[in-house]
C-alpha cells in the first residue's frame, strides 16, 4: 500500500488495521504528519499544529493496544480540531487577532470525548474569525485553499478542517457550524459533514459571541460510516449544557447500513425563497435527487413558502457581536477583520425589539419545517448555490451572471441552524471546472440517523472517493 | 362515600374505581360540578366553566369501561385547563381583553394529549393576563382567591389551577409555569406542583416568541397524580423545536421507589435571596432534615451571589414588549396597567439588553449545574413569603425588611432560567393557616427523581387531610 493510499483510507478501516496491528497509531501518526509538512504550505488548512501532542498520544494509544485494556471508539486515529474548541494547553484563537495568544485552560467538551474515545490530535484547523463568514481568511494565518484548485476558497468557517480532509491529512475533523459552517466547506471541498439536530452534541463552553442555539458540532469527513463512528463518540448529553438531549442509547454506526424500507423524499431548489442556482448545481441535483428512486422511496419536487430568514441571522449576528466586540472597536478595529468590524457596527443602534422580532420570525420558520415534515421524511436541497469560488473575495456576487446578494450563494444552510433540524451535506458530482458539487439531506428532529442512512445509501450508489484532489 | 371524599379523592384511586365500576365517571363528574356550583362564585377559580363537555367525555369514558376498550391513563378524571392554553370550541381568553371572545377552532397540544388520554375537562382556570404576573386577577374576570383564606392571593399564574385543586374541585390541573407560575400558586395553595423539565411537554401552537422559559405542567393534591398526569402529558412532538425525545418510562410505576442514596443540599437563598419569613424558614429547615430517616445525607449548599433577576426579567420584558407592541395604541386602557408597564420597558431595551441576558442565564447556568454535581436535589423555599393580601401584586416587607418587587419570589424563576425540573410540595401551615411549600429540585431530565423524593416526603408528613373550610 502506498503512503497515500493509506492517507485517504477510512477512519473505520483503518481503526481496524490499528487494532489487528497491520500498522501501528506512531507509524499511521508520523505518515500523516509528513504529509502535512509537505502539503499544508501550500492550503494552510493547519493553523496550529500538535505534532508533539499526537506523537504522544499515539505511543499510548499503541501501549494501550499492547497491555490489553479497553480500547476507545476511537483508537490510535490521527484528527483535527477546528480552532474555535480549546484544547487544554493548545493555543486557540477562534481566527481573532483578539485572542491571538490565548492558551486554552480547559477542554472543549468534544474535545474531551474525542480524547477518551483515543484520538491522536493532529492540530488546530483555520478558521475565519469567530465563525463569521464563510470562507475561511483571518488576520493570523491568512486563507485556507481548495485542495481541488488552489485559486478557490476552502469554504468557511470550517474551512481548515474541509481543506485538510480532502488532502488526506487525519480521517476525522471536528467542525461546528452556526450557519453552514461544515457544510459549505465540506460542500466545497467534496466531503461528507454533518450538523446533528440541535442539542445532540454538547457545545460547551462557547467563547467570544453567545450565539442563541445556532452552533451545532459534528464531523467533516469523507466516509459516511466515519461521520457516523464520530458521532457515536461525541454525541449524548452533558449538564454542562442546557440545551443537550438526552441519551437515546443506539449506535449510529451499527445501524447507518439498515435503508429505511419506505421513506417519502421532497426536493426544492429554492426552499421558496432562494433566487439563483448555478446551472451546472441545478443539473447535478436533479439528476442526483433520482438516484434515490432506486431504494423504492418515493422523489417529488416539494414546495415552500418561505420568507428568506436571512434577515434573521443577520440581525443576531449584528447584536450578538455589536455586544462582545462592540467595546472592542476602538483598540482593535485595525485587527479586526473588515467584515466582521462591519457587522459590529451593523447592531449599532439595533434594539431589544430588534431581537425580539428575530426571535418570533425564527418560531414561524420553524413552523413551516414542521408542515413540511409531516408530509416528508427527508428534504434534499442543493448544498450551495455554486461550486467554491475564487479566493480574496468573502461571497460572490455573482451567480450565472446574474447580480446576487452576499448571502444568496448559500440559502440552504441558515435555514437549519434557525430551526435546529439535522442537515447533512454529501457529495454529488464535479463541475466542468473539477470542482465538487454537494448534496444537502435534512432530516426531521431527532432523525440524524435517518439522515445517515440515506446518505450511507447514496454514497453506495454515487461513491466519490476514487477522486483525490492532485498536488505538485 | 360522602360527596366532599369524592371530590379529594386522589385521582389515581378515581381511575381504579371508573375501571373496576366501583364509580362511573359521569357520577363522579355530576358530584364535582355540583361542588364547583356551590364553591366557585366564592373563590373564583374557573373562569369558564364546560360541564356540557366534561358530561360528553365522561359519558364517553364509562362507555369505553363498558364497552371493555383500552382503557387510557387517565379514563374519566376530572381536570381543569389553563385559560392560556386552547381548548377548541371553547373560549379561551389568556386572561386578556384583547382575546376576551376567541374562540380556538383546535386544541392546545397538550389538550390534545389529555384528551386521548380520557380526561374529563371541567373547564378553563383563571390566569393574569397572558400568565405574566406571580399573582391571579385580571381585567375580565377578577381576582382568584386562595381558599385557605378569602382575603389572601391564590399566587399565579396558573392561581384558578390552583385554587381549584386545593377546593376539591378539580382532580388534576394542567398548569403552565414561566418564572414559578405553577409553583408559587401550589405553594400559596397547599398542593403539590411539578414544572417539568424544560422541553418535557411539548408547547405547540408556539408561543409567538418564546425565549425558551415556559413548561407547562400539573397541579394535584396527590404526588402519584402528578406522576400519572405527566405520563399523559410528556413525550416528544414535532412541532416545538426544542421538545425532549421520549424517555420510555412511566414515571406512575416508578414513583414509589425509593433511591437508596441521595444529597440533599438546601438553601435558604440560593446566594443572593435577602429575607426569607421566618415561619417559612422554620418549616423547610424542619422538612428537609425529615429526609435522614430516609438515610439520605442532608447539609446547607453555599452559593455564591449571583442573582439572576435582572436578566430574567429583561427576557420577559423584552418578549411582551416585541409581542404587544402592535396592540398597545388600539388596547391601552384594556391591558392590565402592570403589563402596560412592562411593555413600555421591554421597547426601551438597547439591542445589548439580550446578549448581556443570555450571558448572565449561561453563567448562572453554570452555577446550578455546579451545585448539581455536589447535589442530587436541591431544596429551597418555593416562595420567600405564604400567601400575601390580594390587590397587591407583590408584598413590599419580609419580616420588616423591606423587599424589590421580586423580592417574595426569589426561588422559582431561576430554574426556568436553567430548565431544571422543580416541584413544590407542602411543607406545614402557618400560625395563620396559609399552606408553607418546599422547592424541590434536580437536574436535567430528573423529574422522576423529583417525583420519588416529594412521594417519600409525602408518606412521611402528608398533608392531605388538611382542607380549606369553603362554607
Amino acid at each position: 500500500m502506498n503512503r497515500e493510499d493509506i492517507c485517504f483510507m477510512s477512519a473505520l478501516e483503518m481503526r481496524e488495521k490499528i487494532k489487528t496491528q497491520e500498522f501501528t497509531s506512531e507509524e499511521i501518526t508520523e505518515i500523516i504528519i509528513e504529509r502535512i509538512e509537505k502539503i499544508n504550505p501550500t492550503i494552510n488548512a493547519f493553523c496550529t499544529p500538535t505534532f508533539d501532542l499526537a506523537r504522544e498520544m499515539a505511543k499510548k494509544s499503541d501501549e494501550k493496544l499492547k497491555s490489553g485494556e479497553k480500547l476507545g471508539l476511537l483508537h490510535g486515529l490521527p484528527t483535527s480540531i477546528k480552532d474555535e474548541m480549546p484544547i487544554k494547553g493548545i493555543r486557540t484563537t477562534y481566527g481573532s487577532k483578539l485572542f491571538e495568544n490565548n492558551i486554552a485552560e480547559v477542554d472543549d467538551i468534544c474535545v474531551g470525548r474525542l480524547k477518551k474515545a483515543g484520538v491522536v490530535i493532529l492540530g488546530k484547523t483555520n478558521m475565519s474569525p469567530f465563525g463569521f463568514i464563510a470562507v475561511t481568511n483571518n488576520l493570523i494565518f491568512g486563507e485556507t485553499l481548495n485542495p481541488w484548485n488552489l485559486k478557490r476558497t476552502s469554504g468557511g468557517s470550517s474551512g481548515g478542517a474541509a481543506a485538510s480532509m480532502a488532502s488526506g491529512l487525519g480521517y476525522l475533523a471536528l467542525g461546528a457550524d452556526g450557519g453552514g459552517s461544515i457544510r459549505t466547506p465540506a460542500c466545497f471541498c467534496g466531503l461528507y459533514g454533518i450538523k446533528p439536530s440541535f442539542g445532540r452534541v454538547p457545545v460547551f463552553p462557547i467563547s467570544g459571541v453567545h450565539f442563541d442555539s445556532l452552533v451545532h458540532y459534528g464531523p467533516i469527513v469523507r466516509y459516511v460510516k466515519d461521520a457516523a463512528l464520530m458521532l457515536d463518540a461525541i454525541k449524548g448529553p452533558h449538564n454542562a449544557d442546557q440545551y443537550t438531549l438526552p441519551e437515546e442509547n443506539i449506535s449510529y454506526l451499527e445501524k447507518v447500513d439498515e435503508k429505511p424500507s419506505q421513506l417519502k423524499i421532497g426536493y426544492s431548489l429554492d426552499l421558496g425563497f432562494a433566487k439563483v442556482i448555478d446551472t451546472e448545481v441545478k443539473e447535478s441535483f436533479l439528476n442526483s435527487v433520482k438516484k434515490f428512486e432506486e431504494f423504492g422511496w418515493s422523489v417529488e419536487p416539494a414546495k415552500f413558502k418561505i420568507r428568506n430568514p436571512e434577515r434573521i441571522l443577520l440581525t443576531y449576528h449584528s447584536i450578538l457581536f455589536n455586544y462582545d466586540l462592540g467595546p472592542k472597536l476602538k483598540d482593535w478595529r485595525d485587527k479586526m477583520y473588515p467584515d466582521l468590524v462591519k457587522a459590529v457596527e451593523a447592531g449599532v443602534g439595533a434594539t431589544g425589539n430588534d431581537f425580539a422580532r428575530s426571535i418570533a420570525r425564527r418560531k414561524v420558520l420553524f413552523v413551516k419545517f414542521h408542515e413540511y415534515f409531516k408530509k416528508y421524511d427527508i428534504l434534499l436541497t442543493p448544498s450551495t448555490g455554486l461550486p467554491a469560488f475564487e479566493l480574496g473575495i468573502s461571497f460572490p456576487t455573482k451567480i450565472d451572471g446574474k447580480i446576487v446578494s452576499p448571502t444568496a450563494w448559500m440559502p440552504f444552510s441558515a435555514p437549519f441552524n434557525l430551526t435546529g433540524l439535522p442537515a447533512a451535506t454529501i457529495p454529488s458530482g464535479m463541475s466542468s471546472e473539477g470542482l465538487p458539487i454537494g448534496l444537502q439531506i435534512v432530516g426531521n428532529r431527532f432523525n440524524d440517523l435517518t439522515v445517515l442512512q440515506v446518505s450511507k445509501a447514496f454514497e453506495e450508489i454515487a461513491p466519490w472517493q476514487d477522486k483525490r484532489p492532485k498536488f505538485e | 362515600m360522602n360527596k366532599e371524599d369524592i371530590c379529594f379523592m386522589p385521582a389515581w384511586e378515581m381511575r381504579e374505581k371508573i375501571k373496576c365500576q366501583e364509580l362511573t365517571s359521569q357520577e363522579i363528574t355530576e358530584v364535582i360540578i355540583e361542588r364547583i356550583e356551590k364553591i366557585n362564585p366564592i373563590i373564583n377559580a374557573y373562569c369558564t366553566p364546560t360541564f356540557e363537555l366534561a358530561r360528553e367525555q365522561a359519558k364517553k369514558a364509562d362507555a369505553r369501561v363498558k364497552d371493555n376498550e383500552t382503557i387510557p391513563l387517565l379514563n374519566g378524571i376530572p381536570t381543569s385547563i389553563k385559560d392560556l392554553v386552547e381548548v377548541k370550541g371553547v373560549r379561551t381568553t389568556m386572561g386578556s381583553k384583547i382575546y376576551e371572545n376567541h374562540i380556538p377552532d383546535d386544541d392546545a397540544f397538550v389538550v390534545k394529549r389529555l384528551k386521548n388520554a380520557g380526561c374529563v375537562i371541567l373547564g378553563k382556570t383563571n390566569t393574569p393576563e397572558f400568565g405574566f404576573k406571580g399573582v391571579t386577577d385580571n381585567l375580565i374576570f377578577g381576582p382568584t382567591l386562595n381558599p385557605w383564606n378569602l382575603e389572601k392571593t391564590s399566587g399565579g399564574s396558573s392561581g384558578g389551577a390552583g385554587a381549584a385543586v386545593a377546593s376539591g374541585i378539580s382532580p388534576l390541573a394542567q398548569g403552565s409555569d414561566g418564572g414559578g407560575s405553577i409553583r408559587h400558586p401550589a405553594c400559596f395553595c397547599g398542593t403539590y406542583g411539578l414544572k417539568p423539565t424544560f422541553g418535557r411537554v411539548p408547547i405547540y401552537p408556539p408561543h409567538k416568541i418564546n425565549v425558551n422559559l415556559s413548561v407547562i405542567g400539573p397541579l394535584t393534591r396527590y404526588v402519584s397524580d402528578a406522576a400519572f398526569m405527566l405520563d399523559a402529558m410528556k413525550g416528544p412532538f414535532e412541532g416545538d423545536r426544542l421538545s425532549l425525545p421520549s424517555d420510555n418510562i412511566l414515571y406512575s410505576e416508578h414513583v414509589n421507589e425509593k433511591p437508596d442514596k441521595l444529597k440533599i443540599g438546601y438553601t435558604l437563598d440560593l446566594g443572593y435571596a435577602k429575607v426569607v419569613d421566618s415561619e417559612m424558614e422554620k418549616a423547610v429547615i424542619n422538612s428537609v432534615y425529615k429526609f435522614e430517616t430516609m438515610g439520605w445525607d442532608v447539609e446547607e449548599a453555599k452559593f455564591e451571589g449571583l442573582d439572576p433577576s435582572l436578566a430574567f426579567s429583561t427576557h420577559w420584558l423584552v418578549a411582551f414588549g416585541h409581542e404587544m407592541e402592535p396592540y398597545l395604541k388600539e388596547w391601552s386602557e384594556k391591558i392590565d396597567p402592570l403589563l402596560k408597564t412592562w411593555i413600555e420597558a421591554g421597547l426601551r431595551f438597547p439591542s445589548s439588553s439580550f446578549p448581556l441576558a443570555m450571558k448572565m442565564r449561561s453563567e448562572f447556568y453554570e452555577v446550578i449545574h455546579t451545585a448539581f454535581k455536589t447535589y442530587d436535589i436541591l431544596v429551597t423555599p418555593t416562595t420567600a413569603v405564604p400567601a400575601f393580601e390580594f390587590g397587591i401584586a407583590a408584598p413590599t416587607k419580609i419580616n420588616g425588611i423591606e423587599v424589590s418587587p421580586t423580592g417574595w419570589q426569589p426561588f422559582t424563576f431561576p430554574f426556568n432560567f436553567t430548565g431544571h425540573p422543580a416541584a413544590s410540595i407542602p411543607c406545614g401551615w402557618t400560625k395563620g393557616n396559609l399552606p408553607l411549600g418546599m422547592q424541590i429540585v434536580s437536574r436535567r431530565f430528573n423529574e422522576l427523581l423529583i417525583l420519588q423524593v416529594s412521594k417519600a416526603f409525602e408518606d412521611i408528613a402528608p398533608w392531605q387531610d388538611k382542607k380549606p373550610i369553603l362554607n
